[in-house]
């Protein structure tokens, strides 16, 4: 029996160092970029431990990040731009244990969709040749061609469905707003001064409850 | 020689204890019970929202690329074809985990419980952060721990039973430790951890701060670099200091009041909830035996 058990202990012991070293390797990119061991370690980790300990590492974010939302009547009027994250904002910090925290994380999620967009259309807008000459119509069908895109799309037109004005507006637009701040000067909030990146997006449709579902 | 045979001695001992006992019982009872109790708590207060991630037509945009077939049971929630059985997975687990408190065949509960649960973690992961990552992690390893293995009649199957506890304890609590080792190593890659003014960006961004804490603190050179600081050191010497009986307290104490205060001027309740309940882990157990009677108790 102490021979079983001595055998047993081993097994276990090199298991645990095998998952402890593969934990390593998955973690840390530089210990090896052996493409046959990565491989190895990716089946091994990915779905049981796969992990994510990057917790605002290397660096916070740098600044904050705005997704605004304008509607067009169908007399033809804009709206102001608004952004629906900031109630979610006021609501989360008066009650940390309400579920807006994750309507937060998604709206934020939404932004991150919209932007990797944006990025793609500009990528082929600068690339390629297209025979749609008005610059607003080729990047929407750049931007479609985004499934995080047509998601914002439908979040957007489901909030304004959803809502007491809805069948007055038939078209959006989005505008999404990075704000940096300056480096560390121990200023008061309002006295920081901040730089802004302001992307702006052409004007989309409002999709019905039905092309939504769709 | 006298060296030798104490070395000989303390890995007898060792193999002795690691496989023919379990003394962590009440730790694992006590953490399972609290960890399945804030996912039932999770997943209710997500209940009336639930719709929208994993519902037909939710806001979530297919994420995997992988054809791992092991991910596919883990991730039914990808396609379209189970979203208008959402709500299944969302009861399921509710279910589960009362079955698992009031019902024989705990493990079958558990295995249910891990199985939906990933299924909603995987549909929202670009959602979820390292806690909740580190929390599915830990439930499917403590599907391996029987923490009633003693009982188990035949001495071969009883030693691997005891052995593979222990053994996924040490690797649970590892776990834990590495996602302190990877967040420091990283931080130190960057600038602002460094210099102390990390805090500084974190109470500028409205999602991750409190205005009172940023109204209060953003101009204030000393509570800046003191809380960046202060994070980057705990996060280097917890997996260190952790061991040590004399100070293992106080890094705990440090840790809960730095997850409570992720949690409340961060806004990342779940993170730091899920922090707090991984520490049951480093009491001792007696103090777990106590705080599992109290519950049993009540």
């Amino acid at each position: 029996m102490e021979t079983f058990r001595k055998v047993i202990f081993a097994v276990f012991t090199f298991f645990l160092l095998l998952h402890l070293s593969f934990t390593f390797i998955y973690n840390f990119e530089n210990v090896t970029t052996n493409p046959t061991v990565r491989f190895v370690v990716f089946k091994y980790m990915f779905p049981f431990f796969n992990q994510n300990n990057k917790i605002f590492a290397p660096e916070p974010p740098f600044c904050k990040q705005q997704l605004l939302v304008k509607y067009k009547k169908i007399n033809g009027d804009w709206g102001a731009f608004q952004n629906p994250q900031k109630e979610m904002l006021a609501r989360h910090v008066s009650n940390r244990l309400s579920p807006i925290g994750m309507q937060i994380k998604h709206y934020d999620y939404i932004l991150r969709h919209v932007y990797d967009a944006h990025i793609y259309a500009e990528y082929y807008l600068n690339n390629t040749k297209d025979s749609i000459n008005n610059i607003d119509s080729l990047q929407l069908s750049y931007l479609k061609k985004s499934d995080g895109f047509n998601m914002a799309q439908r979040y957007f037109s489901d909030l304004v469905n959803r809502s007491d004005a809805a069948g007055t507006f038939d078209s959006m637009q989005f505008k999404v707003v990075y704000i940096y701040p300056e480096k560390f000067k121990a200023k008061a909030f309002k006295d920081i001064k901040s730089t802004e990146l302001i992307i702006d997006f052409p004007s989309l449709p409002i999709l019905s409850g039905n092309e939504n579902r769709e | 020689m006298k060296i030798g045979n104490s070395i000989n001695t303390k890995f007898k001992n060792l193999v002795e204890s690691t496989t023919t006992a379990f003394k962590s019982a009440n730790t694992i009872k006590l953490f399972r019970g609290t960890i399945l109790v804030f996912i039932f708590l999770y997943v209710l207060q997500f209940l009336p929202i639930a719709a929208a991630y994993f519902g037909v037509g939710n806001y979530m945009v297919p994420y995997y690329k992988s054809s791992n077939i092991l991910l596919k049971p883990l991730n039914l929630l990808e396609g379209n074809e189970f979203s208008k059985y959402y709500l299944l997975f969302v009861y399921g687990i509710l279910c589960s985990i009362i079955a698992f408190f009031f019902l024989p065949l705990k493990r079958l509960s558990l295995i249910i419980t891990y199985i939906l649960l990933m299924n909603l973690y995987h549909k929202t992961a670009p959602l979820q952060n390292g806690g909740f990552s580190l929390l599915t992690m830990v439930l499917f390893m403590l599907l391996f721990i029987d923490e009633d293995a003693k009982r188990t009649k035949n001495s071969y199957w009883r030693t691997i039973k005891i052995s593979l506890a222990n053994f996924t304890l040490v690797a649970i609590k590892l776990q834990v430790v590495f996602l302190y080792v990877v967040a420091s190593y990283y931080k130190m890659q960057g600038e602002t951890w460094l210099n102390g003014t990390a805090f500084y960006y974190v109470l500028y961004n409205d999602m991750y701060s409190h205005p009172l804490f940023t109204n209060l603190f953003i101009d204030n050179t000393f509570v800046i670099k003191t809380i960046s600081w202060f994070t980057l050191l705990f996060q280097l010497f917890f997996p260190l200091l952790v061991w040590l009986k004399k100070i293992k307290n106080v890094m705990l104490f440090a840790g809960i009041f730095l997850h409570l205060m992720i949690a409340w001027v961060n806004g990342i309740v779940d993170f730091g909830i899920i922090m707090i309940l991984m520490y049951t882990l480093f009491n001792s157990e007696a103090f777990n035996t106590s705080v599992f009677s109290y519950f049993k108790k009540i």
